[in-house]
């Protein structure tokens, strides 16, 4: 029997994984309530389609019971997760890259509704974006950068929580993301699309 | 049915068990051991290192007539030098695989580890680590030849000016027996000799000079056997035996 999400509500993180350890069945109020976030990051850093996206969840959701243990206190749960659901999905894309399928994915419209906030403060992302336009950009940048994008400004993560998300030192993290902003420019100007 | 309740029958019906916490930690003390192997096999790398410098008397190099390039690479380490690099990018591949190794910077962990296998292995060679594990690995590869092997090679060559061997008289001028058996009248009356040579039967010599006949040597300089720092060494071990 699902716990209901009320029950849920009163646990932190921590609480609700060292409850899940006793008790399987409350790893669904954590899977509740990363689901839509990760589902959102996931379609972010990939080119999935919504299914399969909810079904690289599922999965990465059962490598993190498997490896429950190992998740240690002195880490956000956030960024303990996002890290599997991350490296899933690279896993899985490449997987379904090297199987030769041409993914280029139809965008839908809805799925990026919460951009959010902290894109319009940044110079690189004009108060007037494009929401389609930023996607058509990252869609076209290399992973190293559109990931560290992706995460700053969509998933609205700080520099400690990227380097936990991708075992990376915050210096890295900070260079990437200033690489990645300038070749976001560039990327930009040459497809001519302006913000 | 929700996606949450998916994920639950996937882990109930594939009957997923949970990775015990031990195994973790086992990973993680397993990874922080190789490292700190890698960071003493390093040392002892360094220590081999020094001691094939000190080994090496670059002093000698004005003396050199042939080759000086060629007499340069005969007497640097390159194996050795080569097991550092090697151990050292273990060291740091070990450390970023630790719990929160990938939070360094790269340019610290090598640092650090660099600074680290710098510190132990001049440690190692003060104590004579190094000169013993070169010695011993010279006895097991058969294919190495030991840094003492080059050197007796080096003084070895009295057509080239370099000559060693051990005193077998003293007279006016002093009769070695070099490492191949044969003797050298040795006339040293214009040679600089060290002080820390006393010239007396049995002691281990090297001289530079050049052949006047057969078997007459014009030494130039005389210095022992072995260098300041091994000697002094050596000196230290007898004083505590």
């Amino acid at each position: 029997m699902n716990p209901k999400k009320n029950w849920c509500d009163q646990f932190s993180d921590t609480e609700l994984v060292k409850k899940s350890l006793e008790n399987v069945d409350c790893f669904t109020c954590i899977y509740e309530r990363y689901e839509k976030r990760l589902v959102y990051y996931i379609l972010r850093i990939s080119s999935f389609s919504l299914a399969e996206a909810e079904e690289v969840l599922q999965e990465s959701f059962v490598k993190a019971w498997q490896n429950l243990n190992e998740f240690d206190e002195d880490l956000k749960f956030s960024s303990w997760i996002y890290r599997i659901v991350h490296n899933t999905t690279i896993s899985e894309w490449k997987k379904t890259q090297s199987k030769g399928k041409d993914r280029k994915q139809e965008w839908d419209e809805d799925l990026f509704q919460n951009l959010p906030s902290l894109i319009d403060v940044q110079e690189d992302f004009n108060k007037n974006f494009d929401k389609k336009n930023i996607r058509n950009v990252l869609e076209l940048m290399p992973e190293k950068y559109r990931e560290v994008l992706v995460l700053q400004f969509l998933e609205e993560k700080n520099y400690q929580e990227i380097s936990d998300i991708l075992k990376k030192p915050s210096g890295t993290v900070a260079t990437l993301i200033n690489r990645a902003k300038s070749k976001f420019r560039q990327m930009a100007l040459k497809k001519q699309i302006s913000f | 049915m929700k996606n949450s309740e998916k994920m639950l029958a996937k882990i109930k019906s594939r009957k997923v068990e949970q990775v015990p916490k031990w195994r973790f930690w086992v990973k993680n003390i397993l990874f922080c051991m190789l490292f700190l192997f890698s960071i003493k096999f390093g040392s002892l790398a360094f220590a081999v290192v020094l001691f094939a410098i000190d080994s090496a008397e670059f002093d000698i190099l004005s003396h050199v007539t042939h080759s000086k390039i060629e007499f340069l690479l005969s007497i640097l380490p390159i194996l050795w030098i080569l097991f550092i690099v090697v151990f050292l990018f273990g060291a740091v591949q070990l450390f970023k695989k630790t719990k929160t190794g990938y939070r360094y910077s790269p340019i610290l962990i090598v640092g650090g580890s660099f600074v680290l296998s710098i510190v132990l292995g001049t440690l190692l060679f003060f104590a004579g680590g190094g000169e013993k594990l070169e010695q011993k690995f010279a006895d097991k590869v058969s294919f190495y030849e030991s840094i003492e092997e080059k050197k007796i090679k080096r003084w070895s060559m009295p057509e080239k000016g370099f000559l060693s061997g051990i005193i077998i008289k003293k007279e006016e001028n002093i009769i070695i027996e070099d490492l191949n058996g044969k003797q050298w009248e040795i006339d040293f009356s214009e040679a600089e000799v060290k002080k820390r040579l006393s010239l007396k039967k049995d002691e281990k010599i090297k001289i530079i000079g050049k052949i006047l006949e057969d078997n007459i040597f014009v030494a130039e300089e005389i210095r022992p056997w072995k260098g300041r720092m091994r000697q002094g060494r050596r000196q230290n071990n007898e004083i505590h035996d």
